[in-house]
């Protein structure tokens, strides 16, 4: 989902409550957007963040390239 | 007659009277009571995430899966093995600080300064405990050949967070899920602070058992960018305040007092909390209550100088000094139980502590 897409959904909700001088139905629209579906995609969106971080470990220590062993990393390494 | 103990805020209310005068006994007692009390708080922070220990080695991870194998009436079947795990170690090493006087500051000074100079002295060991508790959960780096200095020069194999090297055995997820341990990497980064990213860091952990509940731990600089993501976050409230009715609210009161050590919503499933000891830009996701911790505090075998305490009270006419040690280290034990998210880089750099 892009960034513009988030921003525009929307859920109506419709709630009812009675007044309580008249005993009428009283409606209220709320128009929010859909936080749900947003959080749902965001949690997609980490998954597959997740899966782009999968490889061996490259670091930067101390302004150096090195691996999970702290052992300087080649460049055809990465 | 005065019933009560003697207590640092004593000495800093004595302000007209010289050590001399108010007499050593009295301040040394009121110090020490101090420290006993400082101790004790520390080592129930320090619980919170790293188990006190007097282990130096562990055994950590393995436990693959193996595969049971259909098989006839004159079957057979091949045998076969799992890697039983490797070696973990925990550092140690030992920590002085010395204050020093001369005899006339005895006659002449206060017990108040005396007292502030103490204060500053345990405020030094305080920042040395988070400064090693952040160089163990934010150093990518395995130390493979760090040395047991202070016991018997053994090379212990001191481990980060699970980092992606080669030969790595993690130990298997709670559905029977073996994650490869040359790719499989606890320290996440990403150039922005996005939702999506903070959702991984707090799937990195909660993959990994059933037991236990996910923290989120951010700094307060961060803060306003993680509420700022409503689609996952439910802030707590302040309990002055009437929420609305058609809102969705997390039901826990925001501590509106202590604003750099707090808990302050709800981001996915984990609980989110401000704390003093995280970076800016690096937010941690840690297993509180799990199979095993993320950390441990090592001391020495026995229990000494497993708290800070004075060692020496040299004593050479004109001058008198004395110096006060802690020994200690903090190591990962529980190499899946945290993650770290430098949220400010492409590539996880290690943060400079000081």
């Amino acid at each position: 989902m892009s960034d513009a897409t988030k921003t525009t959904a929307t859920t109506t909700t419709t709630t009812k409550a009675t007044d309580a001088a008249s005993g009428q139905p009283i409606t209220v629209q709320i128009v929010q957007p859909d936080r749900a579906a947003e959080g749902a995609q965001n949690q997609l969106d980490g998954i597959a963040f997740l899966e782009a971080q999968e490889k061996p470990g490259v670091y930067v220590v101390n302004d150096q390239k090195v691996d999970g062993n702290g052992e300087p990393v080649k460049k055809s390494d990465g | 007659m005065a019933y009560g103990t003697l207590s640092i805020s004593d000495l800093q209310a004595v302000t007209n009277q010289s050590i001399a005068q108010f007499g050593e006994n009295d301040t040394f007692g009121a110090l020490q009571a101090n420290l006993d009390a400082y101790n004790g708080i520390v080592r129930e922070m320090v619980a919170e995430i790293a188990e006190p220990t007097t282990d130096r080695l562990r055994r950590y991870g393995g436990v693959s899966r193996m595969e049971m194998i259909p098989a006839d009436e004159y079957g057979r079947a091949n045998a076969q093995k799992v890697t039983a795990g490797q070696n973990i170690g925990f550092p140690m090493d030992n920590y002085q600080i010395a204050v020093q006087w001369t005899r006339k500051y005895f006659q002449m000074h206060t017990p108040a300064e005396l007292a502030a100079q103490y204060l500053a002295m345990r405020e030094a060991d305080s920042q040395r405990i988070l400064a090693e508790l952040q160089r163990a959960l934010y150093t990518p780096t395995n130390r493979l050949t760090y040395k047991d200095r202070f016991v018997d020069q053994v090379e212990l194999q001191v481990r980060a967070l699970a980092n992606a090297t080669a030969g790595d055995i993690l130990p298997v997820g709670p559905s029977g899920t073996s994650f490869d341990g040359a790719t499989h990497t606890h320290y996440l980064a990403s150039a922005t602070l996005t939702a999506a990213s903070l959702s991984a860091l707090i799937t990195t952990v909660r993959e990994h058992a059933v037991t236990g509940q996910v923290r989120l731990y951010i700094s307060a600089t961060n803060e306003a960018a993680v509420r700022a993501m409503t689609a996952n976050f439910t802030a707590y409230l302040d309990a002055r305040i009437v929420p609305a009715q058609n809102t969705q609210q997390a039901t826990a009161t925001l501590d509106v007092n202590d604003a750099t050590n707090r808990p302050i919503g709800i981001y996915d499933t984990a609980e989110v909390w401000v704390k003093p000891w995280v970076l800016a830009n690096y937010p941690v996701a840690i297993r509180i209550g799990g199979p095993t911790m993320p950390l441990v505090f090592r001391t020495r075998d026995g229990g000494a100088m497993a708290d800070l305490q004075m060692v020496s009270d040299w004593d050479q006419f004109p001058l008198r000094a004395q110096h006060f040690e802690r020994e200690f280290g903090i190591g990962v034990f529980g190499r899946v139980d945290a993650a770290v998210l430098q949220s400010n880089s492409g590539t996880y750099t290690a943060p400079v502590i000081a």
